[in-house]
């Protein structure tokens, strides 16, 4: 068992502050890959995302619509 | 980030969702997750015509509203390797494992991260790509009892055996939950997949491998998402895939457009489509980034 979850479990670990110091971190070697391409995906990325790409007030393979009609609300 | 349910027919929920920017919008979600009306008086319908902004605050809405649907409600609207509940489930399942189990599970990755950072050849499934380009292993995670039976919920659980406040709307504060309600949140992998892997060149193309999944005749609970790194850097392979879990969750929240609990407020690598969204929008910071001094924890 790894060992922080081990603390968790005999109560050795009993705030939440202290909680997010044990989840363990990379040191460059992520990062230094990550920042090359950051740029690349940082532009791409608008492609991928789904919220780049739904059209809103759109009836999505239902064909039900017009929230009012059905929820109310106003 | 507010919900507010209307109504529930045939077809699914309606509700209100008022985003980051007091903008409203109304939504249907169906009973799959599905949503199915999203209006917006005040945002272009078309996402070209919408800023950056209100494309990331669009997207917020539609994750916030299958959540809120999901904690109301009860449905499973919530895609599970999306679902804090069903990550933080997962965190607790490969925690839990012995070493020989999680070797037998996730060491043909930990192996595989290694041969970037030695002499060894690094085996990849494109003819074209370069062990120094980007490459991101995944394999999807199936664990049992199912995360989603549970009641409080899985997240809510763990919380509470801390003391604090989580600080963040919809997860309930650490006095909320009866000590009595709490279960042990005993978590067992079923199984696993064969890695698949995903691999960026330099000049932006993107390609991917699918591994085989295990003979389970349903979906992953989760998945591990690791971009290479050199596993020398960590103490425990283990821990880092644990940890990993934790940023997911971390992502999912932000991802709502809500500040993830305290506890879950760290900086490392997270999910692949949290990477995504906090390098396009810049109402996130670069929290996959371990590097990064946060200045906010509540994403605009």
């Amino acid at each position: 068992m790894v060992q922080t979850i081990a603390q968790i479990r005999q109560r050795e670990i009993s705030s939440l502050e202290d909680l997010k110091e044990i989840w363990t971190q990379t040191n460059g070697s992520l990062e230094e890959r990550a920042a090359e391409i950051f740029e690349i995906v940082r532009d791409d990325a608008r492609e991928w995302l789904e919220e780049c790409k739904v059209v809103l007030e759109e009836v999505e393979e239902h064909e039900e619509g017009n929230y009012a009609e059905k929820y109310g609300g106003n | 980030m507010e919900g507010e349910i209307d109504g529930e027919d045939e077809d699914g929920v309606g509700l209100r969702v008022y985003d980051n920017n007091q903008t409203e919008h109304r939504i249907g979600v169906d009973f799959d997750g599905e949503i199915f009306i999203h209006e917006c008086d005040e945002y272009p319908a078309k996402a070209a015509k919408r800023t950056d902004r209100q494309n990331a605050h669009s997207g917020q809405v539609r994750r916030f509203a299958k959540w809120h649907v999901y904690r109301e409600r009860g449905y499973e609207t919530v895609r599970r390797r999306e679902n804090p509940d069903v990550l933080m489930a997962g965190l607790l399942a490969i925690a839990a494992l012995s070493d020989d189990q999680f070797s037998e599970y996730f060491g043909d990755i930990e192996t595989q991260l290694e041969r970037h950072y030695s002499d060894a050849p690094v085996d990849l499934p494109f003819d074209d790509a370069d062990p120094d380009d980007t490459i991101i292993y995944e394999k999807d995670v199936y664990i049992t009892p199912d995360p989603l039976e549970f009641e409080p919920p899985v997240l809510e659980q763990f919380i509470a055996r801390f003391e604090g406040n989580p600080d963040t709307p919809t997860v309930a504060s650490t006095g909320d939950v009866p000590l009595d309600e709490l279960d042990d949140l005993l978590f067992d992998v079923e199984g696993v997949s064969e890695k698949h892997v995903l691999h960026y060149g330099s000049e932006g193309t993107e390609q991917y491998e699918r591994g085989t999944q295990p003979a389970l005749d349903r979906k992953p609970d989760f998945r591990v998402e690791l971009m290479a790194f050199d596993p020398a850097e960590v103490g425990s392979f283990q821990h880092y895939v644990v940890s990993h879990l934790a940023y997911q969750i971390r992502d999912c929240f932000l991802l709502m457009g809500l500040k993830p609990p305290e506890g879950f407020r760290a900086t490392g690598w997270g999910s692949y489509k949290g990477f995504l969204s906090q390098s396009a929008f810049d109402l996130y910071e670069n929290y996959w980034s371990a590097q990064t001094d946060v200045t906010s924890w509540e994403p605009s």
